[in-house]
């Protein structure tokens, strides 16, 4: 027996952005044990390896590839989904240059470490092809997650939150496997075209076990996402993580679960749409109402914008409901928009967060005389988050509720376009505090060059894709492409 | 349950008991055609199932009939000294749940992950043979990675014991911060 019979160099060289990264994140402990404190040089070398990652990554992109006998699968939805991570990954890693420091923590090398282990456990769930890949990567990345939530060891909220993130995600998981294992049980294999063929030729076991599988993976993937009523970990976990954290928490793992859950539904279930579509119908609903009212009344900055990242998950579920190749690419632009200009939005509120003050509301008045300018980079992250016209958010809203109407869903965008109309009351009220107020502001931003230029370049990307989508459109409908 | 039954009051299920069990379990006359379209597999499934239902229920019986014999034969009259923890004589002192130090974890997790190497460089090095080189190499990245765990590990100074500072501590620990700062409660 050969053990290479098993797989072939192409697989390898499939995986690669993977080994790239492992080997990064194994090289940065080792120069945190080696006590290179440099921050600096453990950053170069982080993103050095995600910009090869990235890089392997467009070099694989091409015709769709099965890997390791149908475990993996490369096409371009997935590679569209590893540039992202590995966007995200980058501008988080920049965001929190000097933040670690500030709250009192030594910079430390697990920290780009554990960021880079939970981008390579997000590539695995959106290359899946198979139940089993798709647990292994969402389990490397809730454990990467976990730690970096509670990173804070002398903070007690980060603490708490850590320690809330691991009981309920365990739980979660607990769903997921569960899930999983009657989904076995009842079509007999695990990968998604081995599903798919069960459900054509009628082979499936037991129509209640599949369905009950169904419904625990959805749970186990509705508490990653954090839509209602699995959301309740969410606003606690945002707001004791250390703010750059949550500004990875709640753009990464999302779209990873978002891309995941495509895969799936629109790909192993899609035959059996009719079944799982009223409770994506009632999931959506629930999400966005209650997301956007319990961010009404928020006066936290970080649980606002967790709360408004859970309304955006219901907006997100309502592409996978809607089931076609518009809605899909739709959806994909939303997770560009959404990530990047939450993960700006984070940046700012790191930067003016200080040891006891700095996240409600109030502390942002008059912020706009004397920063005009992250005032206005805020502004306009608000604006888009709100989906006003000029920017990025509009275009995104606005496919995403074409893509409903078309297919007949009127009245979930009713209540969609409902709660984008009172998602704008919050929204507006943070610029107001930073502009109407004539009190003087006594915050100081703490940042660092690199992170502001970033910041500002999203802003004004986030207005060019307001006025031209065209470019980011083209890409998104080819990766939508792939899948439907 | 219907299977079980069938199971324990004949011999083998015979195929109108696979039936009725599942149109029982399901309840509804639309899974039962579909099941009868392959029959063949469910019976053998159900079959398996049944085998494990009588395993559950030998399971069960053999614990608690002794038990319940036990109860109903043995004389019972408790004293304070009986109902002791070490009936030898060693007096217990306080509740076990008590907190323990956190490092007890710290070296249980190491210990959890070279047990967990162990387990697989077990079978890999029974069939060592016959798999070759690729296989040596893929183990010795893995052990490489796990060596890298072992020496940062030992590097943060977590396989010491006896800490003469750390990083960050309160109450009895407060004394061995590095850098005498007071720790803010947030």
């Amino acid at each position: 027996m050969d053990i290479s019979q098993f797989f072939t160099s192409a697989d390898l060289f499939g995986i690669a952005p993977e080994i790239i990264l492992t080997v990064t994140a194994l090289s940065v402990l080792t120069l945190e044990m080696l006590h290179v404190s440099r921050p600096g040089i453990i950053l170069m070398v982080a993103a050095l390896g995600l910009f090869l990652a990235g890089a392997l990554a467009i070099n694989t992109s091409g015709d769709e590839q099965i890997l390791f006998g149908g475990m993996l699968v490369l096409n371009r939805f997935s590679v569209f989904f590893d540039f992202l991570y590995i966007t995200i990954g980058l501008l988080t890693l920049i965001f929190s240059q000097g933040y670690l420091e500030k709250r009192g923590s030594a910079s430390r090398g697990e920290y780009p470490a554990l960021i880079l282990f939970a981008i390579i456990g997000m590539m695995l769930m959106t290359r899946a092809n198979d139940l089993v890949i798709v647990f292994l990567g969402l389990e490397l990345l809730s454990l990467s997650l976990y730690i970096l939530v509670g990173f804070l060891r002398h903070d007690q909220l980060s603490n708490e939150s850590g320690l809330k993130y691991l009981l309920l995600g365990a739980f979660a998981t607990g769903f997921f496997l569960f899930g999983a294992a009657l989904t076995y049980g009842a079509a007999g294999t695990t990968n998604y075209n081995g599903i798919v063929t069960a459900i054509t030729n009628n082979t499936i076991l037991s129509d209640t076990y599949l369905f009950l599988g169904i419904g625990l993976l959805l749970i186990g993937f509705a508490f990653k996402v954090a839509l209602v009523p699995f959301h309740m970990w969410s606003p606690d976990v945002y707001q004791g993580a250390p703010t750059t954290v949550t500004g990875f928490l709640c753009t990464a793992p999302k779209a990873a679960g978002f891309g995941a859950l495509i895969i799936l539904f629109n790909r192993a279930f899609v035959d059996i749409h009719y079944q799982w579509q009223d409770i994506f119908w009632i999931l959506s609903a629930m999400t966005m109402t209650i997301g956007n009212i319990s961010a009404l009344i928020q006066h936290n900055v970080k649980r606002m914008l967790a709360f408004s990242s859970v309304s955006h998950a219901g907006f997100l579920i309502m592409g996978i409901l809607v089931l076609n190749e518009t809605s899909i690419s739709a959806v994909l632009f939303y997770l560009v928009v959404y990530s990047v200009v939450n993960l700006g939005a984070f940046a700012i509120v790191s930067a003016a967060e200080q040891e006891e003050r700095g996240l409600n509301l109030k502390d942002y008045r008059g912020l706009a005389a004397q920063h005009p300018w992250l005032s206005a980079a805020m502004t306009i992250f608000m604006l888009s988050l709100a989906g006003f016209p000029p920017t990025a958010g509009f275009v995104a809203k606005f496919g995403l509720f074409s893509a409903a109407v078309s297919q007949g869903y009127i009245g979930l965008v009713i209540i969609a376009v409902l709660n984008t109309l009172i998602s704008i009351y919050y929204y507006l009220r943070l610029v107001v505090n930073m502009y109407m107020q004539k009190e003087e502001s006594t915050l100081i931003l703490s940042y660092k060059m690199l992170a502001i230029v970033f910041v500002g370049l999203i802003a004004i990307m986030m207005i060019i894709l307001g006025i031209t989508p065209g470019y980011l459109l083209e890409i998104v409908t080819e990766a939508a492409s792939t899948v439907a | 349950m219907g299977i079980a039954f069938g199971l324990i009051s004949g011999s083998f299920p015979s195929e109108k008991y696979v039936r009725n069990s599942i149109s029982l379990s399901c309840g509804n006359l639309k899974y039962y055609s579909k099941f009868a379209d392959s029959k063949r597999v469910k019976k053998s499934m159900y079959r398996d199932f049944g085998t494990i239902f009588i395993f559950i229920f030998l399971g069960i019986v053999l614990v608690y009939v002794p038990l319940l014999i036990q109860k109903l034969v043995a004389p019972s009259n408790p004293n304070p000294d009986k109902l002791a923890t070490y009936e030898c004589g060693e007096e217990s002192e306080g509740s076990a749940w008590v907190q323990f130090n956190i490092r007890f974890y710290v070296v249980a997790l190491i210990f959890l992950i070279f047990d967990v190497e162990v387990v697989f460089l077990f079978p890999w090095a029974v069939v060592f043979n016959e798999l070759g080189m690729l296989a040596f190499v893929e183990m010795a990245i893995f052990l490489i990675i796990l060596l890298i765990g072992l020496a940062y590990v030992w590097k943060k100074s977590d396989l010491d014991w006896v800490k003469y500072n750390v990083k960050y501590g309160r109450g009895r620990y407060a004394s061995l911060i590095e850098k005498p700062k007071p720790v803010q409660e947030s």
